[in-house]
């Protein structure tokens, strides 16, 4: 089954470069790990920033990534998808992390949603869309954690349902149903904005 | 299309388009790292980690941790969990309603559909900017071509419609986009090879790459799958 999913979830590397790589990196070659790194490391980031929306975050979860990669890369069986155990590595740091910040995280605004100003009419569509954005942005924060990272891999991540489905180990049919789940309730948290933004 | 749906349809589309423009904070984001410095400082922090933790370390002598359970919550513990399951059991109703999963399911497609029209949109704008680059230097005297790839407003364009094009690639894959697909790869190829050429460039060599673009016809193919694109949006 890996042979199978490997070359689209690796971005186009052959499954038997990704596991020559993963082989040498194991062994502790750095040129390897290095290579590792940059084939994924601006995946990881977009996830992380999705989370965090913050450079300097999403640039130290990268880090602590790889580095949790690097350190557990003996116990990781060859039969199993590369990028999905990355994936599942990144997200599961990614939400410890987004759950220790979320307290002590500010918006720019410090609002919730309910308090965002209604968008005007009047307005230019520039300011329309920066609304959207910052309305949309509160709002996925307010999602349950499930249906905030598929919503993020999925639209941040650009993501395919069967990408995701393998990197959080569940069902096509549990993405696309938590992804319906995910925009239903975004719609509910946005409907004063989205009426008046048209 | 009813008025609600039609309400629920507009909604999504804007929800989409919201999160469009999420990406792009994360693209622009990107752009002002080192990515090449991030993985050589992973790496040096990876194999330094290594190096102390397999340093020889005095091991604390594992104590054992029983818990002991005293007796008097150990039955209060017991007793809550049979209530907890006869109260389950006594109180389970049979599920009520049309079945979740086939709502979900024409929800999914509906949201589908709104993601296509969001790919396409997507797709039209990649086109657009890519076509404006292209006619910049396909209009460029030959022996200017060169300063004009090496300007940095440009430089910053090539980046950034290269790293689009990157993200769009799952998308269009997904929504069967093949021609689409396959006309923003000649597109990309064009620009990586753009991008790599330096500002020594010879006229001859801007000419041939003009001549290129021009014999391919790609700012026209651009052109006709912008408007296919465009005249088959919801």
């Amino acid at each position: 089954m890996s042979q199978e999913i490997l070359p689209r979830a690796a971005g186009g590397v052959p499954p038997d470069v990704l596991t020559g790589l993963v082989r040498a990196v194991r062994s502790g070659d750095r040129d390897a790990f290095v290579a590792l790194t940059r084939l994924y490391q601006q995946k990881i980031f977009i996830l992380a920033y999705s989370f965090f929306r913050n450079k300097e975050d999403a640039v130290d979860l990268v880090q602590e990534v790889f580095l949790r990669i690097f350190q557990k890369i003996d116990s990781f069986e060859e039969s199993r998808n590369f990028e999905a155990w990355m994936f599942q590595v990144a997200k599961n740091l990614c939400i410890d992390h987004y759950r220790r910040s979320r307290g002590r995280r500010t918006m720019e605004s410090g609002l919730r949603v309910e308090e965002l100003p209604l968008a005007d009419d009047r307005t230019p569509d520039a300011v329309r869309a920066s609304d959207l954005k910052a309305v949309l942005a509160r709002s996925v924060d307010r999602l349950a954690e499930r249906q905030r990272t598929i919503f993020l891999m999925r639209h941040v991540n650009q993501m395919g349902n069967e990408e995701i489905a393998r990197a959080l180990n569940i069902s096509t049919g549990t993405v696309k149903s938590l992804h319906f789940k995910a925009i239903r309730r975004l719609r509910a948290l946005m409907e004063p904005h989205l009426g008046c933004s048209t | 299309m009813c008025p609600d749906c039609r309400k629920e349809w507009e909604d999504a589309e804007k929800i989409l388009q919201g999160a469009a423009a999420l990406k792009e904070d994360v693209q622009a984001a990107m752009a002002t790292v080192d990515w090449e410095a991030l993985s050589e400082r992973i790496a040096d922090a990876a194999l330094s980690r290594r190096r102390t933790a397999s340093s020889p370390v005095r091991e604390r002598p594992l104590r054992p941790r029983v818990f002991v359970l005293k007796p008097l919550f150990a039955g209060a513990l017991g007793g809550l969990l049979i209530g907890a399951a006869v109260m389950y059991f006594a109180l389970r109703t049979p599920p009520s309603g049309p079945a979740p999963g086939s709502a979900i399911s024409a929800s999914s497609e509906f949201i589908d559909r709104a993601e296509l029209s969001a790919t396409k949109r997507e797709t039209i704008d990649y086109l657009d900017k890519s076509r404006a680059l292209l006619l910049d230097f396909v209009q460029a005297d030959p022996r200017e071509a060169g300063w004009i790839l090496q300007d940095e407003s440009s430089a910053r364009r090539t980046a950034g419609l290269l790293l689009k094009k990157r993200l769009m690639n799952t998308r269009l894959d997904d929504a069967a986009m093949a021609k689409a697909r396959n006309l923003c790869d000649q597109i990309e190829r064009m620009f990586v090879e753009l991008s790599l050429i330096s500002e020594e460039i010879s006229a001859e060599e801007a000419a041939r790459i003009q001549r290129y673009i021009e014999e391919k016809n790609l700012l026209l193919r651009i052109k006709l799958l912008r408007g296919e694109l465009a005249g088959s949006e919801v």
